[in-house]
């Protein structure tokens, strides 16, 4: 009677329990070789759904933003050639203080951002290079302003990165004139703040907060976002520093991959 | 081969096909320069679907939509879009079985809360924080999802779907 009964059960019940229990364990492991294997084929596939995409924007966009590059380049040019004497200076007295090189030389791979809709506010862009480019997982990501994330699945022709503005994210930071270290989170939207900063740390509003080098992924001094307020809360040991992703996250055509 | 043979099921996968190709290159709706309510075609789709066509099944392909939506734009969370829209076409099929019993605006205002419980569970697992903006962001994308419904359920059924 009880086993009859059984198969009688709701066959949309039957769905809803399967599919919830489905999305429930693929959300508890999410990465399992077998889901990240999956995600490679799907940002691959959509790679050539998304193709018309590219097409359009590169006709419609690229004229004017030609011009602007033309202008900023002019600009950077002017603002070089004033660095290259500081660099020369900083140099001699290097040499004076026999310091060694702190900076490793970085390479970028420029790449096209794969605009999709597929919902508002995404944690995660797509971008056209992959690993027949060398990308691999975990590489820093940036835009023409600074930081924008890291690669976090690297398809053949395509890789998935990882946005700044997604809750998950946190970088290490360096503040203040003694380079104190903090974590940059972000909040909702371009908003962020900032972990960690000590009371007798000097942080004004419009600073530019740079990432510390701490960790294998970031390299050091790549802009992350500017300081918008500082207040010192009495109850609290640290300041509460609220900041703005530079990155222009809404208007994502290029960025570059950190190699 | 059953697909092969089954004309139903390989006009329901081109569809699917098509509105996840409209729905990579919808357009979005810019509030400020950070924040954007996007059109979301798929879960208009598994709506018509599930109010035409077998719940089981659609109950389904809501499952696969939402991964496939998972994988392209979520970091940590995939199978939080699949669990949502799986959800929420069992809930809206609830519409077809109280048909007779639920008025026309009933059963809009009854699909405005699942589409809005859609968006604002997965704003709340993406940011953690159930804000003023998280819920009129939810608002907002609810809303328009209703509306582009309604024009559909218009054009395409002479509002006789509901």
């Amino acid at each position: 009677m009880y086993k009859n009964r059984f198969f009688l059960i709701n066959k949309d019940l039957l769905s809803i329990i399967i599919t919830v229990f489905l999305s429930v364990t693929i959300f508890f492991s999410n990465n399992s070789y077998v889901v990240k294997n999956v995600e490679r084929k799907i940002i691959d596939l959509l790679s050539y759904v998304l193709i018309p995409n590219k097409w359009y924007k590169n006709i419609l966009v690229v004229k004017n933003e030609n011009l602007d590059l033309k202008q900023k380049i002019f600009q950077l040019n002017m603002l070089n050639a004033k660095l290259n004497n500081y660099k020369i200076e900083n140099e001699k007295l290097r040499e004076l203080l026999l310091f060694k090189e702190s900076f490793k030389k970085i390479s970028f791979l420029p790449a096209n951002v794969m605009n999709h809709n597929f919902i508002a506010s995404p944690n995660s862009i797509l971008i056209d290079v992959g690993s027949n480019d060398d990308v691999t997982v975990n590489q820093s990501v940036l835009d023409i302003n600074g930081l924008i994330g890291k690669t976090i699945v690297s398809g053949e022709k395509s890789s998935k990165v990882h946005l700044i503005s997604d809750k998950n994210f946190a970088v290490s930071v360096k503040v203040g004139e003694n380079m104190d270290r903090a974590i940059f989170k972000p909040d909702l939207g371009k908003r962020g703040f900032l972990e960690g900063v000590i009371k007798s740390v000097k942080i004004n509003k419009d600073d530019i907060i740079y990432t510390s080098g701490l960790g294998e992924i970031y390299p050091p001094d790549i802009p992350v976002c500017k300081v918008i307020t500082v207040n010192d809360d009495s109850d609290k040991p640290y300041l509460n520093v609220i900041v703005e992703i530079l990155a222009d996250l809404s208007n994502l055509n290029y960025v570059f991959v950190i190699q | 081969m059953y697909l092969l043979f089954n004309k139903n099921n390989i006009l329901n996968i081109l569809l699917c096909a098509f509105v996840v190709f409209v729905q990579s290159f919808a357009p979005k709706i810019y509030i400020t320069d950070s924040i954007n309510v996007s059109l979301d075609f798929l879960l208009i789709m598994i709506t018509f679907l599930v109010l035409l066509k077998d719940t089981f099944y659609i109950v389904f392909l809501g499952f696969f939509i939402g991964l496939l939506q998972d994988m392209v734009i979520n970091s940590y969370a995939i199978g939080l879009c699949s669990f949502i829209k799986s959800l929420s076409v069992y809930y809206i099929s609830k519409i077809k079985h109280n048909d007779i019993l639920w008025s026309r605006r009933y059963k809009f205002i009854y699909m405005f809360f699942i589409y809005f419980f859609h968006f604002i569970t997965y704003y709340f697992i993406t940011s953690t924080n159930l804000s003023f903006l998280v819920f009129s962001l939810s608002f907002l994308h609810a809303l328009s999802a209703l509306f582009i419904f309604y024009i559909f359920e218009k054009i395409l059924f002479n509002s006789y779907l509901l």
